[in-house]
């Protein structure tokens, strides 16, 4: 691993984009109700369709998805998990997915981050100038891809309780090369945009859940990383607390232009997102874009 | 207040005996509780895998030191002395060994025993539980640590010391393995005990990581008054024996006692040290392991203090001895070179017991984390990462401790080292490669737990 230049990355995005965030950049800041950043304010959360109409901009039809899955099947054992599955996500959405336990919605999200393969399916991601068959990259790729284009944020934060909360959020830009201080001046810029100042120095056991997730949303986006997956990210919470995390990852993830997919069982959570689509036995069953989807119909595209 | 009553679709609520005997319910959870969880059969077989290698190391051990008791000449209470003082320093790694592989099956259980004690258990019946499954692998692991000691035999048997080898010395009394067996499984059901106290006192205590303690320089400061006043007694004149190998004795404790205080808050500043420079994900994750418990850190590798230091001692003496004309004939012949094998396998035995301890504990730890590494390797954390911070945790405290002592022993004697160094070259550097394999077998130790990684990261995929 590099300890001086950052490499250039595999994906095209240049060492400035990557770490010269030494905090939020404008893009990168969460917008404000009036949808327009303004660095002298503190960070307030605004309604969700306020943002999502802010990214709707870079929604455009005629623009190629950002993520593109055709005919995705996976199985494990006698249980299958995607069942021919097919969808395509457009920069700056916001896509829950919902479902029943064992519809397979976890292992959609692993696979259009690129951390399981699926048993056959293709996976494209479309990254300005660029674009990556995410199943054919070897795995020592997936990893790269994940650590440098992906955010992630899981139900239990599961951040690492040894380091303080500067540093939980530091290392996701160490590990693709920055230098340690400008990492974490990075880091503080987005631990005080999201409401933690002064808690940079706390161990995660010192820190409330909605707090620890405050963290891990600030780890995924550290990076300046497009795409952001969570995985059940107010599963832990309570309602108020879970409201509060939602709005400030919403407000960080498409109110800056990002694309945001979660998997979630919240129908608030679900509902304060642009997009909800519904998952049943691995199929597709139903898309808030493209309307209700008959089962069986959702193979081979549903948009 | 009565009960409401119950609706139609309410599940039935069992009968629950009211006054009766609770004695049974730890038996009755510590069934349950064996069955194999989410990590399979990797939960039991550890433990259990770390009091076979407590039990094999310390039946070898104590055969070849008991081995020297067949002899009744002059020279036979040397041998004798030798060897307990290798016992009194291999007794410390063992001890540690043992202690982890305790821990390690008392720990692993710590989640859910809290959530016993959380459903409302009783103290008794936690520590009941907590007991009977350490007693229990202790007892399976303790058996095939004797077969271990029997599959040694040959081996061991073939070690010449006096000009022959040991043979058929090497048998222990029937009794003697039963009461090493007997005092690992105590050993266990004592540190089960002990290792659960903050569960019994606190459930909430165990699931919530708390700040780590800090170490204070204070211990510098009450160590080096310790071997300031350990230097006067030995400098002053005795008119008793006695006396001044009591002295002498006291010395040698006392300087134990000073490494166990000085080591952690050693370990803590070179783990502060090692934060400070961190430039690297792995150089930071490992230096706040480091610091997450410098207690830990140094009770794995401090067994090596002593040996190390009594390495050099010993050596450059058997060096000193080697260079000057000897005896060519009678028992004192072999002598200097039965002090070097002595000191070599000390060594070797001590570096393997850590290397054991170590790999045991590195596996335990990556088992009690599984959700968080699968979470790392989601969020593109490379394996090698995690592999070397997981590495550099153990080798940065290793290293400090046994070239630390090393160090200091040879400039304790620095003028002996240096001439046994001009006139014995080999027999120095035949310690010194000693002490380099040692830490190489560490590091092979922790290499072998990178299976037990990629097999976690394999299943959350």
């Amino acid at each position: 691993m590099s300890h001086g230049r950052p490499e250039r990355s595999t994906l095209g995005m240049s060492p400035e984009r990557q770490f010269s965030a030494f905090g939020p950049t404008r893009r990168q800041r969460p917008c404000h109700d009036d949808g327009i950043m303004n660095e002298n304010r503190d960070f307030t959360p605004a309604p969700a369709s306020t943002c999502a109409s802010a990214a709707g901009l870079l929604r455009h039809p005629s623009r190629p998805p950002m993520l593109s899955a055709r005919n995705l099947t996976k199985t494990y054992g006698a249980t299958t998990a995607l069942a021919g599955l097919s969808l395509d996500i457009r920069a700056g959405e916001s896509v829950a997915i919902m479902g029943a336990s064992g519809s397979g919605k976890t292992t959609l999200l692993h696979v259009l981050a690129g951390i399981i393969r699926p048993d056959s399916g293709q996976v494209h991601l479309n990254l300005p100038g660029q674009s990556v068959q995410v199943e054919a990259l070897a795995e020592s790729a997936r990893s790269r891809l994940r650590r440098e284009a992906f955010g992630f944020v899981f139900q239990q934060g599961l951040l690492i309780p040894e380091l303080n909360a500067l540093e939980n959020v530091a290392v996701a830009l160490m590990l693709n090369g920055a230098p340690r201080p400008a990492s974490e001046q990075a880091a503080a810029g987005w631990l005080q945009a999201l409401g933690l100042g002064g808690m940079e120095q706390r161990r995660i056991g010192e820190l409330s859940g909605g707090q620890a997730q405050r963290v891990a949303i600030a780890r995924a986006q550290v990076t300046g990383a497009g795409v952001i997956f969570a995985d059940e990210p107010t599963g832990a919470l309570d309602s108020a607390t879970s409201a509060d995390v939602m709005q400030v990852l919403l407000e960080s993830t498409i109110g800056a232009g990002k694309t945001l997919i979660l998997v979630t069982h919240d129908d608030g959570v679900a509902a304060s997102c642009g997009r909800v689509l519904t998952m049943r036995d691995g199929r597709l069953t139903g898309d808030s874009a493209g309307g209700v989807i008959v089962a069986g119909l959702a193979q081979g595209g549903n948009r | 207040m009565s009960a409401p009553a119950a609706s139609p679709a309410s599940p039935a609520v069992p009968d629950v005996p009211r006054g009766g005997s609770t004695a049974v319910v730890p038996w009755k959870l510590a069934w349950l509780l064996s069955r194999p969880g989410k990590s399979g059969g990797t939960t039991a077989l550890l433990p259990m895998v770390a009091f076979g290698l407590v039990t094999t190391l310390l039946l070898t051990v104590l055969a070849g030191a008991l081995s020297f008791l067949r002899w009744r000449d002059e020279l036979a209470f040397l041998y004798q002395l030798l060897a307990v003082l290798a016992l009194i320093l291999l007794v410390f790694p063992l001890l540690t060994l043992g202690g982890s592989a305790a821990r390690l099956s008392a720990r692993r259980r710590d989640d859910r025993l809290a959530t016993l004690r959380l459903l409302g258990a009783t103290p008794a019946t936690v520590a009941g539980v907590t007991i009977i499954e350490s007693t229990a692998l202790a007892a399976a692991g303790a058996v095939a640590g004797v077969a271990g000691y029997l599959v040694l035999a040959p081996a061991v048997q073939l070690i010449p010391f006096r000009g022959e080898p040991i043979g058929g010395a090497y048998w222990l009394h029937p009794l003697a393995v039963l009461a090493v067996v007997a005092g690992v499984v105590l050993l266990a059901a004592i540190s089960a005990a002990v290792g659960l106290r903050k569960v019994v006192i606190s459930p909430l205590g165990v699931r919530t990581r708390q700040a780590p303690a800090t170490m204070h320089w204070l211990r510098a400061l009450i160590a080096a008054a310790v071997v300031l006043a350990g230097f006067i007694a030995m400098n002053a004149g005795y008119a008793s024996t006695a006396v001044a190998v009591a002295c002498v004795l006291g010395a040698f404790a006392a300087g134990l006692a000073v490494l166990n205080l000085v080591g952690p808050w050693a370990v803590a500043v070179m783990g502060r040290q090692q934060l400070r420079k961190a430039a690297t994900a792995e150089k930071l994750l490992a230096a706040r392991s480091i610091l997450e418990s410098p207690k830990a850190a140094w009770r794995q590798v401090s067994g090596l203090a002593m040996t190390s230091f009594v390495a050099v001692f010993g050596g450059t003496g058997v060096a000193m001895t080697d260079g000057a004309p000897g005896p060519v004939s009678g028992p004192e012949q072999f002598l200097s070179g039965d002090i070097r094998t002595g000191i070599l396998i000390t060594i070797v035995v001590s570096f393997v017991m850590v290397a054991c301890s170590a790999g045991v504990n590195q596996a335990a730890a990556v088992l009690d984390r599984t959700d968080l590494y699968t979470s790392l390797d989601h969020l593109g954390m490379p394996r090698k990462t995690m592999d070397a911070a997981r590495t550099r945790a153990v080798m940065l405290p290793l290293l400090l401790v046994s070239l630390g002592s090393a160090a200091v022993s040879f400039v304790l004697i620095f003028p002996l080292a240096g001439m046994a160094l001009v006139l014995a070259p080999l027999s120095i550097l035949t310690i010194a490669g000693c002490l380099g394999a040692g830490i190489l077998v560490v590091w092979a130790g922790l290499r072998t737990t990178r299976p037990v990684l990629g097999k976690v990261l394999a299943a959350g995929r």
